[in-house]
């Protein structure tokens, strides 16, 4: 015990001189900062030692910044580069005067869990790549940052023309008491859009006409069924494929019924689509259809790829997904080029136009470990990003920071935001060159899609997806309808999961699959659809349409 | 039994020799033991252990209180009884087949085919079995159509599906059982067959006399080992082979804290089930052990 005690004030006063020093030496870096600036340009005279100029001013001295990584694939690198040394790390260093470092570099797939372990041992990286939940407990625990501050002062017109999209969603999240904690990466919402996907084809073989109404789904799902439409003459097909997961938003919302989202309703509260009595009149039709034999009669036992093989081996004429499906049937098209898939808006069953339901879906939250010197570093990683793919320099670097026609080497920044919605965007100049045969307004990506669709037309069956997504009759062209119709209906709820959502979403799901199920199955009557609602409200449903008003109001 | 200092001196270099393996479970095994104090509290793993507040028996109420948990609990226990007398019966009368087997070529060959889905993992199994057992297209239900019986949607089915999992479950694991009772087979003392042929016993008598008591240990404690297994269902099984239509009847407790762990990594709730599954097991093995001694005078260790 003695020894012990001797050595206490030893080991504080070490203690208190490396902060002494510590102390020192970033003084002293910051002054010499302030004093280069000084003689370029009038800084402003301040006493705050962190205010460091523009949105891509250099350090100098370089400053160092710590991160950890996923493995993004060797065809994201260069020759020669490793993921800890690449174009994007060297960028920082001579460019910005950020010395990127790794504390960790693991399989995509195993990333968050060691993120989680990283977490728990308190030794935290100086940038936070985390998902909400991540987000939510950093936040909780006070280890974040504040970066309104630096956002507002270091971010480029670029970066903030991204996060202002779609009425500054994207960094609502990770938004408190009017405090941003973090930056993130943002898609947009428009790719989340559900659709109709027929196989046109099968219609021009029957002789119907393409569907103007959810009356008119429904006969052609019926005639797919009935009418033999692959000529076999067998009954070997059905109208709608589905799988046990129930994708069966794109036919409820012909119904107006929102499976899964936040809707305001007219009293300006906010609920849940799934209990709305809009489901129900769906869910009768499907149990209708059923029993008619126009749904495969197995979907109940199927998973999502075993639904894919069904389709692909050409037994379903019509499912509902988003935007990428072309990819999930390409390779029937190699085999058959007469089968013709087609994306059609979701259709209304009366004079109210149908709309789609959209998500927020964020790509991953960037935050700063509270007391790291230089929080805006984050900033100006994503300004130096944006910049190089879509900024000035794009035009001479954008192909280096890609790794050249993969297009994949964005991945490679240590933290990256693309501009939200840049498909449909894209899909926008393809449509117009398609028309006009002039490439020369078009941006770097939308060109290499242009040349994917003339290469298909060239007979290249492996690019019709490329048509199909980006084409003038595409995935994104139903989007563009959606947006430009104004036929979104956004999830209300785009927060980190509430309390009771934790605690209680895994029994409410069971209870929503197992009796959405059945009810399709014809095995409950769907006026149980009405006890459902009961037990939902009861099993916490009523705490969290409590939790999640009180959110969205309090933001 | 009595300690004797000069022996264990004479012994000094066994002791030490067994002595990395000792260290390597007490850290690996006995000292994450600590780590089970999270099932009595509101766990985050970013504050870690210590600023946790105690909850006492929370998760377990939550646990217990989950809406159909009785339902998910009666699920899991009769899966497994099934599967553990299934898994106690099939290998040993395929053992018993098998040593009947003269020609040893054919022998062989159809104990590595047997043995052969035991190395498929579930994931491939659910996709074949989904096929296999499609009342549209599958063979059984082909079969039973050619017999005039109605087509059955087994896995979409509550009267079937324990059943298609025991099935399925025996159809991937008896080859390996049936390797272990070979193994056990080959050493009965030949002598006693011979003798009892001498008294005039046929096959039958031989089986019943000689060959069951010979492997009755092996039998004892394979059993005793899968009563610890009372409250696994076997999740790869379930998980790949279940759908909302068969959830009241097969749904376990593995898969419904994989879908609530799934939710938000719910820690201190999945490990206060781990640690209830580990006190039943236990007991179980405890009761396993104390009875094949009471009633077999068989001491597994």
């Amino acid at each position: 015990m003695k020894s012990k005690n001797r050595k206490f004030p030893v080991m504080a006063a070490a203690l208190v001189l490396s902060i002494a020093f510590s102390g020192c030496s970033n003084n002293g870096g910051n002054n010499s900062t302030a004093d280069k600036e000084a003689n370029a340009a009038p800084a402003p005279a301040t006493a705050n030692a962190e205010v460091q100029g523009g949105p891509l001013t250099k350090y100098d001295p370089p400053i160092t910044l710590t991160s950890t990584m996923n493995e993004t694939g060797k065809e994201t690198l260069a020759e020669g580069d490793t993921h800890a040394n690449n174009v994007w790390t060297r960028g920082y260093e001579d460019e910005l005067g950020i010395k990127v470092t790794y504390d960790w570099i693991v399989a995509d797939a195993n990333y968050n869990d060691k993120m989680n372990v990283t977490l728990a041992s308190g030794d935290l990286p100086d940038v936070l790549k985390v998902n909400m939940v991540q987000f939510e407990q950093l936040y909780k625990a006070g280890m974040l940052q504040d970066l309104t501050e630096v956002y507002d002062q270091y971010a480029s017109d670029l970066v903030k023309e991204y996060y202002s999209e779609e009425d500054g969603a994207a960094l609502k999240p990770v938004t408190k008491d009017g405090k941003k904690y973090a930056m993130v990466s943002y898609g947009g919402s428009l790719d989340s859009s559900d659709m109709v996907w027929i196989r046109k084809d099968w219609l021009d073989k029957l002789g119907l006409a393409e569907p103007k109404s959810m009356q008119d789904i429904i006969k052609i799902a019926e005639a797919f069924a009935f009418n033999d439409p692959d000529g076999n003459g067998k009954k070997d097909t059905y109208g709608i494929s589905l799988s046990k997961d129930l994708p069966i938003n794109g036919f409820l919302l012909g119904y107006h019924a929102y499976l899964e989202t936040w809707i305001k309703n007219d009293q300006g509260e906010i609920v849940n689509g799934t209990i709305q009595p809009e489901v129900k009149e769906g869910l009768a039709e499907l149990q209708r259809l059923y029993k008619e034999g126009v749904i495969d009669p197995e979907f109940g036992v199927k998973d999502f790829a075993k639904q894919m093989e069904d389709v692909n081996a050409g037994k379903a004429g019509m499912f509902f997904l988003p935007q990428w499906a072309p990819f999930q049937v390409k390779d029937m098209i190699k085999k058959d080029p007469t089968v013709n898939w087609v994306p059609y808006p979701v259709q209304s069953i009366d004079d109210q136009p149908a709309k789609t339901q959209n998500h927020l879906s964020l790509g991953g939250v960037f935050a700063v470990r509270k007391g790291y010197e230089h929080p805006e570093a984050l900033i100006k990683l994503l300004n130096f990003q944006a910049e190089k793919m879509f900024g000035e320099s794009a035009a001479t670097e954008r192909a280096k920071y890609l790794n050249g026609d993969t297009g994949l080497g964005f991945q490679n920044a240590v933290v990256s935001n693309l501009p939200p919605n840049k498909n449909v965007k894209a899909q926008d100049e393809v449509e117009q060159a398609l028309k006009t045969g002039d490439t020369s307004k078009m941006g770097l990506e939308a060109k290499l899609f242009y040349d994917d669709i003339q290469a298909y037309r060239g007979g290249d069956l492996d690019k019709w997806h490329m048509e199909r997504i980006f084409g003038p009759l595409s995935s994104q062209g139903v989007i563009k309808y959606y947006r430009d119709n104004d036929l979104i209906v956004m999830n209300e709820f785009i927060y980190a999961p509430t309390k009771t959502m934790n605690s209680k979403s895994a029994t409410l799901d069971k209870l929503r699959s197992e009796t959405f199920v059945k009810i399709i199955y014809g095995s409950l009557p769907v006026d149980d659809f009405d006890k459902f609602v009961t037990n939902w409200k009861k099993l916490g449903g009523d705490e969290i349409t409590k939790e999640v008003n009180e959110v969205v109001k309090g933001q | 039994m009595h300690f004797n200092p000069r022996q264990f001196m004479r012994n000094i270099p066994l002791h030490l020799m067994i002595l990395p393996a000792l260290l390597l479970i007490i850290i690996f095994s006995y000292i994450p033991m600590a780590g089970l104090v999270i099932a009595f509290q509101d766990f985050s793993p970013i504050s870690g252990f210590r600023d946790m507040t105690w909850t006492g028996l929370e998760n377990f109420r939550y646990l217990f209180d989950l809406p159909g948990f009785r339902q998910v609990v009666w699920n899991t226990v009769i899966i497994s009884v099934l599967k553990i007398i299934a898994g106690l019966t099939i290998p040993v009368i395929a053992a018993l087949l098998l040593n009947e087997v003269r020609a040893n070529g054919f022998k062989r060959s159809i104990q590595t085919i047997i043995y052969m889905p035991h190395f498929f993992s579930w994931v491939i199994l659910g996709g074949i079995i989904v096929d296999v057992l499609s009342p549209s297209s599958g063979i059984v239900n082909m079969l039973l159509k050619s017999l005039g019986i109605q087509p059955i949607q087994f896995l979409a089915d509550n009267n079937w599906f324990r059943y298609v999992l025991v099935i399925t479950d025996q159809w991937k694991e008896f080859g390996f059982g049936t390797i272990i009772y070979l193994a056990a087979l080959t050493s009965i003392d030949q002598s006693l067959y011979e003798a009892s042929i001498i008294d005039g016993a046929g096959r039958w008598k031989q089986t019943w006399h000689i060959t069951l008591p010979g492997i009755r240990p092996i039998m004892i404690l394979m059993l005793t080992l899968s009563l610890g297994n009372v409250l696994n269902g076997g999740f790869d099984q379930v998980f790949n082979l279940y759908n909302p239509l068969v959830y009241e009847s097969g749904d376990i407790l593995d898969t419904m804290i994989y879908r609530i762990g799934l939710q938000e990594a719910q820690y201190s709730v999945s490990t206060a089930l781990g640690l209830i599954k580990s006190v039943v097991s236990f007991v179980f093995i405890g009761l396993g052990y104390y009875l094949a001694y009471r009633f077999a005078k068989y001491r597994i260790f």
